[in-house]
C-alpha cells in the first residue's frame, strides 16, 4: 500500500495519463452493460430499458427450446474449432519458413506477398468466392474439371460451406498474424543458433530445439486469446456468404442474433442470446488459461 | 493577468456558441395559433415543420427534389423535413430508430408489419392510434373504410385500433402481386401453342432451352424465370395450394386455415419443380436473391415463362409478353392464388407519438385518397407532364415515357410511386401510372381464377405474440432451407417424414391454431 502509495506520488504524471484509456473502458465496456438486463425484460422502448416490465427467463428458455439452438451452437463450435485448428498453426509455421529464408530480398518479397491479401475486403473476397464458384466459368471448377469433378456450385451448398470460409480465412489472413511470431523470432539471441551449429545441429533441429521455443511464450498468450473469441466467428464474412441452401450449416449465433435482434426488432431475445454467447465464451477463456498456467506455466493472468 | 483575461473572453465565446445552438424551445403553438382549417387547403395558415423518415426506393429522387411530394407539402401549407433512407439496411435503421425512441413526427413507406404494429403501436405505443383522427380528419379514407369494411377489418389490431394508413389498390391489376408471362415470340419460333396444364409448360420450356429461340446461336435462354425463394409458390394453384394471408395457407368454406407446408399436394408441387430444376429448366441462380442479375435478365428478354407483378421494369421488350391463364394442374386444379384483398402495402403510413400536430399530417395525407388526388399525385400537372386520352384515363407525356434515364427514374423525380409502398388509392383510372396496357391485360386474364375469399394476416393478441414470433422464426428460416434444398436435388424427398416432423416441432400447427384463434375473434 505504502508503495503505491509512494509510486503514485512519484510517477503521477504517467498514472495521469493512464485515465484516459480507464475511463474510455468504463464509459464505453463496462456502463453499457447496464443494458443487458432488457434480455430479463419485454423491452418497451417507450418505457425505456430500466423500466420495461421483468420476464425472468422467459427469453433464454425460449432460445434453449427453439427448434434451432442445437444446430446454432453446433455451427459456431464446428466452425470456430476448424478455423482454428487451421488458422493457428499456419502461420507459425509460415513464420518459420520466412525465418528460415537466408537471402534477405526473396524473405522480405515472401512476406509481403503473403499479407497483401490481409488489405482486401471481406466483401472482395467473398465476391471472389461467388466468381470462383461460378459453375461454367469459375476458377474452381475449371481447376475441378482438370481433376474431372462435375461442375458446381461450391459457394452454396451446405457441404462446402465450412472448407470455403475456412481456407480464403487463412490465405488471407496467414501472411498478417504471422508478423508477430516473426517479430518474435528475430528477439531469439544468435548465439544461441551458432552454438547449435558448432554443436552439428542441422537445420530442423534448430528449429525444434531453438526457434519454437524461444516463441512459445508468445503462442501460448495469443492461443488463450483466440480460445475467449472462440465463438465469435467472423460475422460479417458468414452473413455475406450465406444463403437458403448452405444455412444448415451457416447459420450461426451471431447472424442468428442479428436477423432476430436488429431486423426483426426482437431485442430482448436477441440480447438473452448474446449474453448465452458471452457467457460460453468466458467459460472457454478461464478454462483455457487454468489449463495453460498448469501444462506451459504461462498464462493471461 | 492577461491569460486569464484571454481565458475568460474565450469562455464567453463558447457560452455564447452554444447558446445560439441549443436556442430556448419557443412554447408549442396549437393548432388555432397556426390556423388549422378542418377541410379545404391550406390546412394551416402559419408555416409548419414536421420531421418525416422513410424508405427510398433506387429510383426515386431525393425526397426534397421530388416534384408532387413537394407540391403535395405545399398545398397544404407543411414544410417537411425529409430524412430519409436507401432501401438497403433499411430495416435495421427503423428497428434501431425505435429501440432508441428517438422519433420522427411521421413514417413514410416503412413498411410496417402486422408483427411490428403490435409491437410499436399496441404495445409500446410509439405510433399513436389513428380511428378518430381517420373519423374526424380523413373524410376520403373514412368513405373508403365504410365501402370496404374488409380493409378496415385487416387494418384493426386486436385493441381496435388502427395505426397505419395503407396503401389500397381496388384496381384489377392490384387484385394479384404477381401476373403470369409467356415470350409470344419464343412460342413462334419453336411452334409450340400456349401452355394450359402444367405437362404443356413442362413441354414448352424444353422447346424454349433447346431450340435457341431468340436465335443468337447461343443457348442463354432462360426457360423459367422466379424471381426469389419466397416467390416459389406462386404455381401452387394448379396444386390447389392458396396463399392465403400472404403465406403458406389455405381456407376452407368454414373459414377453417390450414397450412398446407406438410401436405403431400405440396410435395407433389416441389418434386414438379426440382424436376424443372434438374432439367435446366428454372432459372439455376433463382435463390440468390439477385435482383440486379433478375432485372438484367429481364430487359434482355431471356426469360421464356416469367412471373411479375408489372411490366414497369421490361418495358423495353414488353411487346414480346403475353398473358395466359393459370395452368391446369395435376388433379385438375386451377387458380390464381397470389391475391391480395386490396391492401397493396399494409404499413405505408403511421405518426409518432412525438407527433406535435397528427390532425395536420392526418389531413395531408387524406388528400391521396381520392381519384383527383392520387392523379395529381402520380401523374403530376396535365398539359406538362400528362394528357387525358379519349377513355377519360391519365397518360404521361411521352418526355416521361421514353425518358433516356429510363421511365422508372424519370417518374421517381415526380412522385413516390416506383417500389410502391405509398399511402393512396389506387383505383381502375390511376393503376396505368405503373400497369402498361399490357399488364392490365394479363391481369384480367387472371382475375376470373382468384380465390373466392382472401384473408390477410390477422393481428394476435398480445398473449399470442411471443409465441407467433418465436415460431415464426425458426418456421421462416426452415422452410427456406428445405424447399430450396428439395427443389435444387440437394436434399432427397426421401427426407419427406423428417421434414415434415421438423415442422411439427418447430410449432407449425400451434401457429396455425393462434391465427385460426385470431381469425374467429375478428369475424365476430
Amino acid at each position: 500500500m505504502k508503495a503505491l502509495r509512494r509510486a503514485l506520488r512519484n510517477r503521477y504524471d504517467l498514472y495521469l495519463l493512464l485515465l484516459i484509456p480507464l475511463a474510455w473502458y468504463i464509459l464505453f465496456q463496462y456502463v453499457p452493460m447496464y443494458g443487458l438486463q432488457i434480455a430479463f425484460r419485454r423491452f418497451n422502448p417507450s418505457l425505456g430499458i430500466t423500466a420495461s416490465p421483468w420476464v425472468g427467463t422467459l427469453y433464454f428458455r425460449q432460445f434453449f427450446n427453439s427448434y434451432y439452438f442445437e444446430s446454432l451452437l453446433v455451427n459456431t463450435l464446428v466452425l470456430s474449432i476448424y478455423q482454428m485448428a487451421l488458422g493457428f498453426p499456419i502461420p507459425i509455421v509460415l513464420a518459420l519458413l520466412i525465418n528460415e529464408v537466408r537471402i534477405k530480398p526473396l524473405q522480405k518479397a515472401v512476406q509481403n506477398i503473403t499479407y497483401i491479401p490481409y488489405f482486401l475486403s471481406i466483401v472482395v473476397i467473398v465476391s471472389m468466392l461467388d466468381l470462383f464458384s461460378d459453375p461454367s466459368y469459375g476458377l474452381f471448377n475449371k481447376l475441378g474439371a482438370l481433376l474431372g469433378a462435375a461442375p458446381q456450385d461450391y459457394i452454396t451448398r451446405a457441404q462446402y460451406f465450412r472448407p470455403l470460409y475456412v481456407f480464403s480465412g487463412v490465405w488471407q489472413n496467414m501472411g498478417f498474424n504471422s508478423v508477430i511470431y516473426i517479430a518474435a523470432l528475430t528477439a531469439i539471441d544468435p548465439q544461441l543458433y551458432e552454438a547449435a551449429s558448432i554443436d552439428g545441429a542441422s537445420r530442423l533441429r534448430k528449429i525444434w530445439h531453438i526457434s519454437l521455443p524461444g516463441i512459445l511464450p508468445t503462442i501460448v498468450i495469443l492461443f488463450i486469446m483466440r480460445i475467449g473469441s472462440l465463438m465469435n466467428v467472423g460475422f460479417e464474412k458468414v452473413l455475406l456468404m450465406q444463403n437458403p441452401v448452405n444455412m444448415t450449416t451457416s447459420d450461426v449465433i451471431s447472424t442468428f442474433i442479428y436477423r432476430n435482434g436488429i431486423q426483426k426488432g426482437q431485442f430482448s431475445y436477441s440480447a438473452a442470446v448474446g449474453i448465452f454467447n458471452s457467457l460460453i465464451n468466458l467459460i472457454l477463456l478461464v478454462g483455457a488459461n487454468a489449463l495453460s498456467r498448469k501444462v506451459t506455466h504461462s498464462s493471461l493472468w | 493577468m492577461k491569460a486569464r483575461q484571454r481565458l475568460a473572453c474565450f469562455v464567453a465565446f463558447v457560452l455564447l456558441l452554444t447558446m445560439t445552438a441549443f436556442p430556448a424551445a419557443a412554447e408549442d403553438a396549437t393548432l388555432e395559433d397556426l390556423g388549422f382549417h378542418e377541410t379545404g387547403y391550406p390546412v394551416v395558415d402559419q408555416p409548419v415543420t414536421l420531421t418525416v423518415f422513410g424508405n427510398r426506393d433506387q429510383n426515386q429522387a431525393e425526397w426534397k427534389d421530388v416534384r408532387m411530394l413537394n407540391a403535395s407539402a405545399e398545398k397544404a401549407g407543411i414544410t417537411f423535413d425529409w430524412q430519409e433512407v436507401p432501401a438497403q439496411g433499411f430495416a435495421e435503421k427503423k428497428n434501431l430508430m425505435f429501440a432508441g425512441n428517438d422519433l420522427p413526427d411521421v413514417f413514410l413507406r416503412c413498411g410496417f408489419t402486422v408483427n411490428e404494429i403490435i409491437m410499436y403501436g399496441v404495445t409500446s405505443q410509439q405510433l399513436i392510434p389513428l380511428n378518430d383522427l381517420i373519423a374526424q380528419y380523413a373524410p376520403n379514407l373514412s368513405k373508403i373504410y365504410e365501402e370496404h369494411p374488409e380493409i378496415r377489418q385487416a387494418l384493426t389490431a386486436p385493441d381496435g385500433q388502427m395505426y397505419t394508413i395503407p396503401h389500397i389498390d381496388l384496381s384489377d391489376t392490384g387484385k394479384m402481386g404477381f401476373k403470369q408471362w409467356i415470350n409470344k415470340e419464343w412460342l413462334e419460333a419453336v411452334g409450340k401453342e400456349v401452355p394450359t396444364t402444367l405437362e404443356e409448360l413442362k413441354d414448352v420450356l424444353i422447346a424454349f432451352r433447346d431450340g435457341d429461340p431468340n436465335g443468337n446461336g447461343q443457348a442463354d435462354e432462360i426457360p423459367l424465370g422466379i424471381r426469389e425463394p419466397s416467390s416459389v409458390y406462386v404455381l401452387g394453384g394448379s396444386f390447389g395450394l392458396q396463399s392465403q394471408m400472404k403465406d403458406t395457407y389455405n381456407i376452407d368454406e368454414n373459414g377453417q386455415l390450414h397450412n398446407w407446408l406438410c401436405d403431400d399436394e405440396f410435395k407433389e408441387y416441389l418434386m414438379f419443380l426440382n424436376d424443372l430444376y434438374e432439367e435446366g429448366l428454372l432459372w439455376v441462380d433463382y435463390y440468390k436473391n439477385d435482383r440486379a442479375a433478375w432485372r438484367s435478365n429481364l430487359s434482355n428478354a431471356l426469360f421464356g415463362v416469367m412471373y411479375m407483378p408489372y411490366s414497369d421494369v421490361f418495358l423495353n421488350v414488353e411487346d414480346q409478353y403475353i398473358g395466359f391463364e393459370p395452368l391446369v394442374g395435376p388433379h385438375g386444379d386451377q387458380l390464381w392464388v397470389d391475391a391480395t384483398a386490396g391492401i397493396s402495402s399494409l404499413g405505408s403510413f403511421a405518426i409518432s407519438n412525438t407527433c406535435k400536430y397528427p390532425e395536420i399530417a392526418i389531413r395531408w395525407v387524406d388528400q391521396f385518397f381520392t381519384e383527383e388526388g392520387a392523379i395529381e399525385f402520380c401523374y403530376g400537372v396535365e398539359g406538362e407532364t400528362y394528357y387525358v386520352d379519349e377513355n377519360g384515363q391519365p397518360r404521361f407525356v411521352d418526355e416521361i415515357l421514353n425518358a433516356p434515364e429510363g421511365f422508372m427514374t424519370a417518374m421517381g423525380k415526380l412522385n413516390l410511386v416506383p417500389g410502391g409502398d405509398f399511402p393512396r388509392l389506387t383505383t381502375n383510372l390511376t393503376d396505368g401510372v405503373v400497369a402498361s396496357d399490357l399488364t392490365k391485360e394479363v391481369a384480367a386474364m387472371l382475375v376470373p381464377f382468384l380465390p373466392e375469399t382472401v384473408v390477410l394476416k390477422p393481428a394476435v393478441s398480445i398473449e399470442d405474440m411471443d409465441m407467433v414470433n418465436m415460431i415464426s422464426q425458426d418456421l421462416t428460416t426452415y422452410r427456406d432451407t428445405a424447399v430450396t434444398n428439395f427443389i435444387l436435388g440437394e436434399w432427397d424427398f426421401d427426407m419427406w417424414e423428417e421434414y415434415c416432423a421438423t415442422l411439427e416441432q418447430i410449432g407449425i400447427r400451434e401457429l396455425e391454431a393462434i391465427y385460426q384463434r385470431a381469425l374467429d375473434a375478428a369475424a365476430e
